[in-house]
């Protein structure tokens, strides 16, 4: 590895610390599912289907009421074992499985999932080249015609300005990698953690995945929430 | 156990993983069959195209909850725990730089790993577990 991705990986296993610090509280915050994003995946019935970095399964939960097999997997322990009393709790074992693992090592044989959602998660791997092999990890993991959908923050919207600002001076310094690198903050019981995030445009949404066998389906801004926060949403399909 | 028709090396990507089951719990079996797995039967060790697997043996399966297993693949010579109920399969430097839940399950198991994963095992074989047994006696002190 270079120094340059040995500090990327680095940057990866600070941001996955951060959520095993962070877990319970941000589970707390992370309740409802984004369903403004899981709307283009269809309707999953009978598939099997992947949620890369699936937190503390939100979108799993809902997910299992229709797909035969729905996995999760993600890289914290504690955010895994929350999924897991969730699935418990609602019964969903014949469904619903999670893996503790990596999405730029994954656990799985090729084209082995119908469809696969990583909403939220892409956005936390540092460099173009780490989310670049990420998406091809996806890919390979579809099956052919396989549905993908992938999100990630917006970078242009007003309530991240400060940020964004914060982004292009320690670019001018080379704090950080790329302009759209930040750290946004966590405090939770008096601690304070920052995790890395590449705020995205379309294009680089766009550009990421024509960098891999997936053919951009669809590509569009959608907003979510009452706080209408501003994610780049992308439907792509495996060629 | 139905996993295991997924699971590949997240290192070397080989497929099909061998399984050795330490702790099963029974549990409901479903009323109807949610699935069956395509390519890989863990019950039966083998490729479903050769042994078959009926209906009742499916259901058979979704019925046992693997708690406690070792996953092993015999291509490069990792081992990935099962702990209560699910696999860690993380890339050698993500366990390396939080071992302890792994080597505690090493240091539990370790009668019921196959020789040469204990002697060659990836990340973590026996030396492994010595350092570690040794650091917990000092901890304990």
């Amino acid at each position: 590895m270079s120094v340059l991705e040995e500090k990327a990986r680095a940057l990866i296993k600070s941001v996955i610390e951060t959520y095993e610090s962070i877990a319970e509280g941000f589970s707390a915050t992370r309740k409802s599912p984004w369903i403004e994003v899981l709307k283009p995946l269809g309707d999953v019935l009978g598939k099997t289907v992947l949620d890369v970095g699936c937190g503390n399964g939100r979108h799993l939960l809902i997910l299992a009421k229709r797909a035969s097999t729905v996995v999760g997997i993600d890289p914290s322990r504690n955010l895994i074992k929350i999924a897991k009393t969730r699935i418990n709790k609602l019964r969903l074992v014949d469904r619903a499985m999670l893996v503790i693992a990596d999405a730029l090592f994954m656990p799985f044989r090729r084209a082995s999932f119908d469809s696969i959602i990583c909403i939220a998660v892409i956005h936390h791997i540092p460099t173009k080249k780490l989310r670049r092999r990420a998406i091809i990890e996806i890919a390979e993991t579809l099956k052919n015609n396989g549905l993908v959908v992938i999100s990630a923050w917006y970078r242009w919207q007003r309530r991240l300005l400060l940020e964004v600002l914060k982004s292009f001076f320690l670019k001018l310094v080379n704090k950080v990698f790329e302009f759209g690198d930040t750290y946004m903050p966590w405090s939770s019981r008096g601690m304070k953690y920052k995790r890395f995030y590449h705020l995205f445009t379309l294009k680089e949404m766009e550009d990421l995945l024509n960098h891999s066998q997936l053919e951009i389906q669809g590509l569009k801004l959608v907003a979510i929430g009452s706080r209408r926060w501003m994610n780049v949403v992308a439907t792509a399909i495996k060629r | 156990m139905r996993l295991m028709d997924l699971l590949a090396c997240p290192m070397c990507k080989k497929f099909p993983l061998k399984l050795l089951i330490f702790r099963v719990e029974e549990r409901d079996k479903p009323k109807e069959l949610p699935s069956k797995c395509p390519l890989y039967c863990a019950l039966k060790s083998g490729w479903v195209k050769d042994v078959k697997p009926t209906d009742d043996e499916c259901l058979d399966c979704f019925s046992k909850e693997i708690v406690e297993g070792l996953i092993i693949c015999e291509e490069c010579y990792r081992w990935y725990p099962i702990i209560d109920e699910i696999p860690h399969m993380l890339p050698d430097d993500l366990r390396l730089m939080d071992p302890d839940e792994e080597l505690e399950f090493m240091n539990r198991w370790i009668d019921k790993f196959p020789k040469e994963i204990t002697e060659s095992g990836r990340p973590f074989n026996e030396e492994s577990l010595r350092e570690y047994r040794v650091k917990k006696g000092r901890r304990r002190s």
